[in-house]
């Protein structure tokens, strides 16, 4: 169930993740950013807080390794490289994709528990990571490796390391679970584990039992797990198995203080000890049995194994330890899962403290993983808590105000009809003077008029203004996606943003999101080469992605340019004829810049091989169709060599529309002032017939003439000899039409109502709005007409 | 080179795939008593080793790398036990 509570931590959570992330990019050019580190520390911090008030203990785990990171990096302790902020920045998504499922479900999906485990995990591992590189902190030391881990290396090949490991020597144990479809990602976990350097012994285990070979076993799904031990140091491990970090746990063979104090650990109790206590048969059985679990869970072999065991352990009268059997093995039939078995047998073997030594506490000697992992979750929230902004102090009220778009959509409705409701006055005033004669009351009309169309128009601009956004909202996610992008395709990218504060209604600024990513993404995975050869073409090697926004009139203008190679029309030529979309002949007599255009074309796409990133053949041309939807322009200019400058033209605002209303056969209509070119008069005499069109011929264009009353039907008025016909000329589709028609009349901007019920299926039409005399004006749609 | 089926005995020779898994599987569904030679096995794809531990089949051979022969061998010795 969702409540208040859980929408506003929503929301919340949102914001703070947003502000994380940029904070992020900011450290991660500056590290050493104070303001920056603070930010996002502070917003990890209360995304933690507020995390804890829901049962979210996945998302809550997850932030938390976050801020034990970011805590380090705040005391100086460790140094954030990219690695790291691409640790956190996956964390951060992570918990963005926890914040969705909690808006959507009002729940966590099952599995946020182990996602969100390796994160921490991959979190927690750079944290002790830093730790021996820069001083040595209790809390962040790896916890030691759990024996269930090394159950399935050789007795004698184990214990050989072990005792390197306790003579000092720094023995890793890596456990690598590779993703169960990492087969079909060219995954090979054989040969990632074979990249651990100094590889001592691996082992390989089901991470699930087989189940029937022969009736449904997968053999593309990877169900292995392996463990591997190590000599080489933990950076060399992590450097080698780079791109499986997730799915990779590492511990320590041996905890440090079973080095430095003489008293080992229990688990690792001497072999004399173990001997006297099992004895070389008992031995053999236990290592026997060892084996037959690791093949996998079976209720019916697992029995057989408790069994021999409880016997086992009566005849050698250790009944503490025949206690912890049983529960250790109603554990793993419950669980349906060996580790607690595996994990009894294992320190069994490895010879437990005798039961006289052993506090009655169950398993928890045998469980060394326990400790250690609950001990570094608690420690560091115990020691970042007080640099937290203390509960008692009054936060500053918050300056903006959150209002449902649906409210400030009726607000502009409603001026709307003021606007229109205002026009009426002047007629009023018209009438007052013609019908009742009454010139001073025709007057002080007007003077009322002039002010409440001066209130009006203050208000229009102030309500517009609430739906304005700066383009830095879309703007914003641009660092993260060219740094990951840039990242993935090896190039070196350098973004730069500016006229960010530009602002434009919100619907335009929100849908401009999706066509902004497709051409960004062009940019980079076509335009940017690698280093190298940009090197080898006298560039520097980090190129330039320039995202500029300005104001341009009622148009805001959003620029891409980059450095990269730049559009080859002779290319864009060949592709084009290749798949068909022109002929050869076509093709050759387009020039440079109307090739260029053909890139938005359905379907044209000139690299050689499908990316994930661009190349599918949608893209460019969805971004014309979004762009033209919103009433703009998209234009490309390419340089070969030099780069390539994409260049957006959208109108500020959506609500109100500037028309020209013009006169047709005695009916007014109202025509999209962005579609003329100009208005002229036109002599009869210089109408010239081409077959049955007419055309007139304008600055050395021949231009085709519609006579509008044909069109749309009404009585054509004579024309005055002296001034000639009216011709507006328009511009439609790239191409430039004269539309014959009565007579122009004046400007103005409406708020435009699309056409509903019966009348939306009739073509030619944009919409409706209302004159000032309560007349209802038709918008002609010109491209629909033609 | 890729795994050369020789009635009930597959033969790994150098470099075996992931593509040959499927194929693997099949002969083994096809020959309970299939057998399996890495004589002359230099590497194989985790996918492969995974049908190994799973089918279980055995392995009359055992490839020369320590690495393969080590998780390989592990995996045979282990399904002589009896339970």
């Amino acid at each position: 169930m969702k409540t208040v509570l859980l929408e506003r931590f929503v929301q919340e959570a949102r914001e703070l993740l947003q502000t994380a992330a940029s904070g992020l990019l900011t450290l991660e050019r500056e590290p050493g950013d104070a303001t920056a580190i603070n930010e996002v520390f502070r917003a990890v911090h209360t995304l933690k807080g507020s995390s804890g008030l829901f049962d979210t203990p996945p998302l809550t785990r997850l932030v938390h390794a976050g801020e034990d990171v970011l805590q380090q990096v705040r005391t100086g302790a460790m140094t954030l490289d990219s690695n790291v902020v691409d640790l956190l920045l996956d964390g951060l998504d992570q918990v963005g994709a926890f914040i969705d499922q909690l808006d959507r479900d009002g729940t966590l999906a099952g599995d946020a528990d182990r996602i969100a485990a390796q994160h921490a995990g991959a979190l927690r591992a750079r944290l002790g990571g830093a730790e021996t590189a820069v001083v040595v902190i209790a809390d962040t030391t790896l916890p030691v490796a759990p024996p269930e881990w090394l159950a399935g290396f050789p007795a004698a090949e184990r214990d050989a390391l072990l005792a390197r490991a306790r003579a000092g020597e720094a023995l890793l144990a890596v456990r690598y679970t590779p993703d169960e479809g990492c087969f079909y990602t060219g995954t090979d976990p054989l040969a990632a584990i074979r990249d651990v350097p100094d590889l001592l012994a691996v082992t390989v285990a089901a991470r699930e039992p087989w189940g029937d070979p022969v009736a449904d076993f997968d053999p593309y799904r990877c169900n292995l797990v392996f463990t591997a031990l190590t000599a080489a140091s933990r950076d060399a491990v992590e450097q080698a198995m780079t791109y499986e970090l997730d799915a990779v746990e590492l511990r320590t063979l041996v905890a440090v203080d079973a080095i430095a104090a003489p008293t080992p650990a229990p688990d690792v109790a001497p072999e004399p000890e173990s001997s006297a206590l099992l004895g070389e048969a008992g031995r053999h059985i236990v290592r026997t049995q060892l084996r037959v679990i690791a093949g996998g869970y079976d209720a019916i072999r697992l029995r057989s194994t408790g069994t021999l065991i409880g016997n086992l352990l009566r005849s050698l009268r250790q009944d503490a330890l025949r206690e912890r059997w049983e529960i250790a093995l109603a554990e793993a039939i419950a669980a349906e899962d060996l580790a607690p078995v595996a994990a009894f047998l294992a320190a069994l073997e490895e010879g437990p403290a005798p039961a006289a030594e052993a506090p009655p506490a169950p398993a928890v000697p045998l469980l060394p993983a326990e400790l250690p992992a609950s001990a570094t979750a608690d420690t560091p929230s115990a020691a970042t808590l007080p640099a937290a902004a203390p509960p008692g102090e009054p936060r500053p009220a918050s300056k903006t105000l959150k209002v449902d778009q649906g409210k400030i959509d009726l607000l502009m409705n409603l001026i709307g009809e003021l606007v229109v409701q205002k026009n009426a006055l002047p007629f009023l005033a018209r009438r007052a003077e013609e019908i009742h004669g009454s010139r001073e009351m025709g007057r002080e009309i007007k003077e009322q008029f002039a002010t409440l169309d001066r209130l009006t128009q203050e208000m229009q601009g102030a309500i517009m203004q609430i739906r304005m956004l700066p383009v830095a909202e879309v703007f914003d996610r641009f660092p993260r996606l060219v740094r990951d992008i840039a990242r993935r395709l090896d190039k070196q990218v350098d973004l730069v943003l500016k006229g960010t504060d530009t602002a434009a209604d919100k619907t335009i600024v929100e849908a401009l999101g999706d066509p902004l990513l497709h051409i960004v993404r062009n940019s980079l995975d076509h335009g940017i080469e690698e280093p190298a050869t940009r090197v080898a073409a006298g560039k520097p090697p980090v190129a330039t992605l320039r995202l500029r926004a300005w104001q341009d009139n009622d148009c805001v203008v959003i620029e891409i340019a980059d450095d990269g190679r730049g559009i080859d029309p002779a290319r864009i030529r060949g592709v084009a004829v290749d798949k068909g979309m022109v002929t050869r002949e076509q093709a050759d007599a387009l020039s440079d810049q109307e090739a260029i255009n053909l890139i938005y074309r359905p379907g044209f796409s000139t690299a050689a091989e499908v990316s994930d990133l661009s190349g599918r053949g949608v893209g460019m041309d969805v971004v014309l169709s979004t762009v033209q939807r919103l009433g703009g322009r998209v234009s490309v200019t390419s340089q070969l060599g030099q780069g390539t400058v994409t260049r957006l033209s959208l109108p500020l605002s959506m609500a109100v529309t500037r028309i020209m209303v013009v006169d047709i056969g005695g009916s007014l209509y109202g025509i999209p002032i962005d579609h003329v070119v100009q208005t002229t008069r036109l002599d009869p005499g210089v109408i010239k017939r081409i077959k049955h069109r007419e055309v007139f011929v304008l600055r050395d264009e021949v231009v085709p003439l519609i006579r509008m009353t044909a069109l749309l039907g009404g009585r054509p008025s004579a024309v005055d000899a002296g001034r000639g016909e009216a011709v507006l000329v328009c511009r439609v589709e790239g191409r430039t039409v004269g539309l014959v028609i009565d007579d122009f009349r004046e400007g103005m901007d409406v708020i435009l109502k699309p056409m509903t019920g019966l009348l939306a299926e009739v073509s030619g039409y944009c919409g409706t709005t209302l004159l000032g005399d309560g007349r209802v004006l038709l918008v002609l749609d010109l491209k629909e007409l033609f | 080179m890729a795994i050369r089926y020789a009635r009930s005995l597959a033969h790994f020779e150098e470099r075996c795939a992931v593509e040959e898994a499927l194929a693997l599987v099949e002969f083994l569904r096809a020959h309970p008593k299939g057998k399996i030679s890495l004589a002359t096995c230099t590497s194989m794809h985790a996918a492969l080793l995974q049908v190994i531990l799973a089918m279980r089949p055995p392995v009359t051979q055992l490839p020369a790398d320590p690495l393969l022969a080590a998780l390989i061998g592990a995996a045979a010795t282990a399904d002589l036990i009896p339970a």
